[in-house]
């Protein structure tokens, strides 16, 4: 597959297209090269010199696409092999290892506080958007099937809420959770997950596009 | 047949002096609480050393009985020869009630005793010597025995033993034969050397006695090995050796254990090692056995509540007679065992019809004292919880705690997935080795196994052999050389 | 120009000639080969040396041989010119670059192995990869392109080369373990066999569809330089380095198996002893426990790994033993040589997963107690209830731990931890699960099974392999010798290591 050459404009068509992730993935990784050929200096006659904002956004969206195929320890991979002289000086490159350093911890608050930050590029937004529903998705996932009883504050902490809120009892956060199917207790103060089971999806890494675009074409949750 | 390994005799204490039952005062736990034996109808059932030996053992570890159990025992002693017990129960004595008129040493008597024996002693030796001269065979058996006997009875079992061993050259029946082997066996059991006793048991079965003697002697040759087994820890062995004792037994056997020490001994050992059906077909159904049974009737009410699941009584029988079994010569050292193993059966067969049980239920039955107690029995602070954690942590129970509800529920699977997950880890397993075996296979076929440098020779194929490239090749100077 | 138009008719002539039969293709690849050298004269050479565009004329995807033939001119003359092993012009950077990818991108595989068969053609493939893309300071660049063609010209994958190597050790330099995968999920069943069978016998139907890759990459093929075992104790041991650091600790677990039962007559290579801690540290952290290595390394090469891995088995009893302190202590004695063997990420690892074993262990006792009470049976956790309890939740949320908390009304902290004892998806999900995995596994045991069938049939026809396992049954006869009086057949090898045993 002929793919456009590797452009600004091209990586931000990707980055606002609703394309699978895997999709998505599989597209930038192809992608690899070039930028690696143009961090490299001299760049290619097509491309001109090194572009710096052009690189910014393809390995930031790349890290994302890792994201959202679950490629946690090669998204790890991936920010070792971030250009040298971008790394420490590009805001959302930065933010990528401080939000890789949040999910590996599984510390969800940081997640979220890192998503919202300010930092990101605007051509970057709808991936983050994009990522943050998806972890959210996930958190809600696990929340369900880990905890038979669970107190707002703690759930909203998962689920990136205003605790404070839930922890007065804030009837919007509360009716958003009863919305996933959750009992709310008044008298406990407590809020009674309902198990929710996920088809089992193939977490084989694949080439196949098309295969990949069959699996994930219905939503996970 | 099957012989208990050496090692579980490691106790005995081979080739030295000092006798079984030999407790010094200082390493016996006493014992406060007064058995349910008379002490004086209790050791007029045994004749022989044995009596000396259990008196003391009394005497050393029951606080109630310790002075009447070492007066008796001193007295056995003065009937006697054997001066080294008599100086060790006045020992004893003296300790618990120094102003007693026993505690002091009658050293008049010691001299006395000391000389008459070292007279004998010279006299059956010369008496010996004279009959080897005459190679009288049958005087020098009877010489030998004597030696054994008066070695017996003064206290020397170590040479008792050797002189007994003597006679062997010079038995010309059967019945000679049988009859030294006892001594041996006797002797054995005082030592506790029950590697001996197993072996002469051994010896006395291939004897070429007349059947109606073989018969006669069966019921104690049974006896002496359930004796040896039990104290080796073969229980179940020990059980099955015990059952087999035939009602014959009757007092003949009494300088080492009585019809009732059969019951109590079979019982215990049956209940710690035999499932119900078992107990119900082997020991209750046995007829032979149910004399024995009939002396200790609450062994057989505790064999009974064992096989209809009935524990608290049958715990509470064994708790009533710990005292009593704690004083008992051969049972002392092994209470502790066998009532835990019994407990731990009991425990198991009580979860049987369960898939999940309430633990203050559990507790009332297994551990009474833990109910009306501080901690709440169905916390980790419960004894019987930590009893029940270790249990399970050892794997003796396939169960699971849950201390929320206060539950213990037994593992119950889901078969069909276990199945096929087992199924699945069995096939990617084999399909691992399989991939391991054809390389393997590949490996050799093209000649790149590691080699010593000295057997390398150019590789298969005009490839380059591996020693000579470095990371792979043989790794002397690696860090195990360089050590 | 003359020359250039008379390679266009040639090729031409070729690309016809590849509709008739296989014998006729063959003899006519030969023809053309010899004919395009020839044509190659001097003359042309600076011509070609010197014209960037000449290789524009022909189509990599259909010109496969002739364009391979200009381009290893090309690289051939610069390296003359340049009297570097690597000219600049082939760098990424470089002119011939584009090329060289573009090449790798579309060539005809039928083409190439058809030429490569030639024994004559010294390593082209080998020499394109290899010179633009091993020593390069971007790694990277090469990695999809040499797994592209190594798929493309095997794509069974079960044929060891010595591209393998090459190509993991690139991955590991580039720090690109996902890109591996294509290639590592391959089971190596084979390496290349002897020339001799193929060309007497594979050969004239090389071009046709092929029953297994051993028929054409065989040991004179250009496929692969020679090998040796050394080549292939790396390649699993780096292909398990790569399934570590992508955390897949079963595949590397089973990569790093192959090179722990490594058949050897006596003497253990290094690689090997690293292979074995790496796969001890694995065992721990797969299943908690140091494992048993697999059957078939012998008992005296499994005492030597263990005397020569000291610190890892000290360091796997104190954590199978659950004692944290005795643990700790063994951590910290070592940590030089966890530093020294590049483990210490592994150890810390393994670290971390110490509190997941003992809560593993902690459910099999219980089905439910409270954070506090779980604090008193587990020496790994914090003592404060609030931070226990949230570094259990880390672990039922990422899935190491068959788990539910049940939290308590108010701001009380008796929060109660259950174990469920039964697979938290829904059965038949769970089933359907399993499906897949069974039939990914049942996949890979046809496979197998493939190159066990083949793996017999060498043995029927290779004379040299009987006499192989009759050496190996008396070499492994000599092995045990060691361990007794000795022999002297590799004595004093072992002599060393042996010496080191307490």
């Amino acid at each position: 597959m002929e793919l456009p050459p590797f452009s600004r404009e091209q990586i931000s068509k990707l980055i606002a297209s609703n394309a699978p992730p895997s999709q998505l993935h599989e597209i930038l990784s192809q992608y690899e090269p070039d930028a690696c050929l143009m961090s490299a200096g001299s760049g290619s006659p097509e491309t001109g010199a090194g572009d710096p904002e052009l690189l910014c956004l393809f390995y930031s969206s790349f890290f994302f696409a890792h994201l959202l195929t679950k490629k946690i320890p090669e998204a790890r991979a991936l920010t070792q092999r971030f250009p040298e002289t971008l790394k420490h000086h590009d805001p959302s490159l930065q933010s990528c290892l401080t939000l890789l350093r949040a999910i590996w911890q599984t510390e969800h608050a940081q997640v979220y506080r890192v998503l919202r930050g300010q930092q990101w590029s605007e051509t970057l937004q709808p991936l983050i958007k994009r990522y943050e529903s998806f972890f959210q998705d996930q958190a809600l996932i696990a929340v369900s099937n880990s905890y038979e009883a669970i107190r707002p504050a703690v759930a909203a902490n998962f689920l990136g809420l205003d605790t404070q809120a839930a922890e007065q009892g804030d009837p919007t956060i509360i009716q958003k959770l009863t919305a996933c199917g959750w009992t709310w207790n008044p008298e406990s103060q407590l809020l009674y997950p309902s198990r929710i089971t996920v088809p089992p999806t193939d977490q084989q890494p694949t080439n196949d596009i098309r295969g990949a675009l069959a699996i994930f074409s219905t939503p996970s949750v | 047949m099957e012989y208990p390994p050496q090692e579980a005799f490691s106790s005995a204490p081979q080739g030295t002096t000092a006798s079984f039952g030999e407790a010094t005062p200082a390493s016996v736990t006493k014992l406060d609480d007064p058995p349910k034996f008379d002490l004086e109808s209790y050791i007029a059932n045994y004749k022989g050393r044995t009596r000396f030996n259990r008196l003391y053992l009394i005497g050393i570890t029951s606080t109630y009985l310790s002075v009447d159990a070492l007066k008796a025992a001193i007295s056995e002693a003065k009937s006697g020869k054997d001066v080294a017990r008599y100086e060790k129960a006045v020992r004893a004595l003296s300790e618990v009630a120094p102003g007693d008129h026993d505690a002091t040493l009658d050293s008049a008597w010691v001299q006395q005793v000391q000389k008459g024996v070292k007279a004998e002693g010279d006299q059956l030796e010369r008496e010996l010597r004279g009959y080897k001269n005459n190679l009288i065979k049958e005087s020098i058996r009877m010489g030998n025995e004597d030696m054994g006997n008066h070695y017996y009875e003064t206290g020397d079992l170590v040479a008792a033993s050797k002189a007994y061993s003597r006679m062997r050259d010079y038995c010309t029946t059967p019945n000679h034969i049988a009859s030294m082997l006892f001594k041996l066996i006797n002797v054995g059991v005082e030592r506790g050397d029950w590697l001996s006793v197993t072996s002469n048991v051994q010896r006395l079965r291939n004897s070429q006695s007349k059947p109606e003697d073989l018969a006669r002697n069966q019921a104690k040759i049974s006896a002496a090995l359930g004796l040896a087994q039990m104290h080796g820890g073969f229980f179940r062995d020990a059980a099955t050796s015990f059952l087999s004792v035939k009602p014959t037994l009757g007092d003949t056997f009494n300088d080492i254990v009585t019809p009732n020490d059969i019951a109590v001994y079979g019982g215990l050992c049956a209940m710690a090692s035999m499932d119900r059906t078992e107990l119900q077909t082997k020991v209750l159904d046995n007829v032979e056995f149910r004399n024995f049974l009939e002396l200790e009737p609450h062994i057989r009410h505790a064999i009974k509540f064992f096989i209809n699941s009935k524990f608290r009584p049958l715990l509470d029988i064994l708790d009533n007679y710990r005292t009593d079994y704690l004083l008992d010569i051969h049972l002392h050292r092994h209470v502790a065992d066998l009532y835990e193993k019994i407990r731990i059966k009991a425990i198991q067969q009580y979860l049987v019809p369960f898939s999940v049980v309430i633990l203050d239920t559990m507790a009332a039955i297994f551990s009474p004292e833990v109910v009306g107690g501080e901690a709440h029995p169905a916390s980790l602070k419960s004894p019987f919880v930590k009893e029940l954690v270790r249990l399970i942590q050892e794997k003796v129970l396939d169960a699971r705690l849950d201390l929320e509800k206060g539950l213990l529920i037994v593992n119950e699977k889901d078969t069909r997935i276990e199945a096929q997950e087992k199924i699945l880890k069995d096939v990617r397993k084999f399909n691992e080795e399989m991939h391991l075996q054809i390389l393997r296979a590949s490996v050799l076929q093209a000649g790149m196994e590691l080699r010593a440098p000295n057997q390398e020779s150019t590789a298969r194929f005009g490839h380059v052999s591996a020693a000579r490239r470095g990371l792979g090749g043989s790794q002397r100077g690696g860090p195990s050389g360089s050590k | 120009m003359d020359s250039i138009s008379a390679l266009i008719s040639k090729s031409e002539e070729l690309r016809i000639s590849a509709r008739r039969s296989d014998e006729e293709y063959d003899r006519c690849i030969r023809d053309h080969v010899a004919s395009v050298r020839q044509s190659l004269s001097s003359k042309t050479l600076d011509l070609i040396a010197t014209d960037h565009t000449l290789l524009d004329h022909f189509d990599p995807a259909t010109d496969s041989i002739t364009y391979l033939l200009l381009l290893l001119l090309r690289i051939q003359t610069l390296q003359q010119k340049t009297q570097e092993t690597l000219p600049g012009d082939l760098l990424p950077s470089g002119d011939l670059w584009p090329k060289c990818t573009r090449y790798l991108k579309t060539f005809d595989p039928i083409q190439l192995l058809k030429l490569l068969s030639r024994q004559d053609f010294p390593t082209p493939y080998l020499k394109v990869d290899s010179l633009s893309c091993a020593d390069s300071p971007q790694p990277l660049l090469a990695v999809p392109l040499i797994r592209d063609a190594m798929l493309k010209l095997d794509p069974s994958g079960a044929v060891f080369t010595s591209m393998h190597l090459l190509f993991v050790r690139l991955c590991l330099r580039a720090r690109a373990y996902s890109y591996s995968l294509p290639i590592l999920e391959k089971h190596i069943c084979h390496f290349p066999g002897p020339a001799e069978r193929v060309s007497s016998k594979s050969s004239p139907v090389l071009c046709a569809e092929h029953e297994s890759s051993l028929a054409f990459i065989n040991a004179s093929s250009g496929l692969s330089s020679p090998l040796s075992c050394s080549d292939y104790l790396q390649y699993f041991l780096f292909g398990g380095m790569i399934y570590l650091a992508l955390k897949e600790w079963a595949k590397a677990s089973h990569f790093l198996e192959v090179v722990i039962s490594m058949p050897t007559n006596g003497p253990i290579s290094m690689v090997m002893v690293v292979a074995y801690k790496k796969w001890l540290l694995v065992g721990l952290l797969e299943a908690g426990k140091l494992r048993s290595p697999p059957s078939v390394v012998a008992p005296h090469v499994v005492r030597i790994y263990q005397s020569l891995a000291r610190p890892y088995v000290n360091f796997a009893q104190a954590f199978e033993h659950g004692d944290l302190g005795r643990l700790d202590a063994e951590v910290g004695a070592a940590e030089d040589i966890w530093r020294k063997d590049n483990n210490m990420g592994l150890v810390s690892q393994v670290m971390n997963s110490f509190s997941r074993h003992a809560l593993v262990g902690v459910g099999e006792t219980f089905a439910a107690l409270t954070i506090a009470d779980l604090i008193g049976q587990s020496s790994s956790l914090p003592c404060d209830k609030v931070a226990a309890e949230s570094v259990i939740a880390s672990l039922i949320i990422s899935g190491a731990l068959d788990a539910t908390l049940v939290q308590t009304p108010g701001h009380s902290d008796a929060a109660m931890l259950r174990f469920s004892g039964m697979p938290r998806l829904c059965p038949s999900s769970h089933e359907l699960r399993l499906q897949t995995m069974f039939t990914k596994e049942r996949g890979s045991l046809e496979g197998l099974m493939m190159a066990a069938r083949e793996n017999i049939h060498k043995l029927g026809v290779s004379p040299e392999f009987v006499d192989h396992v009759h050496k190996g049954q008396v070499w492994a006869g000599a092995g045990e010798a060691h361990l007794g009086i000795g022999d002297d057949a590799g004595l004093e090898i072992d002599e060393d290591i042996m010496g080191d045993m307490p």
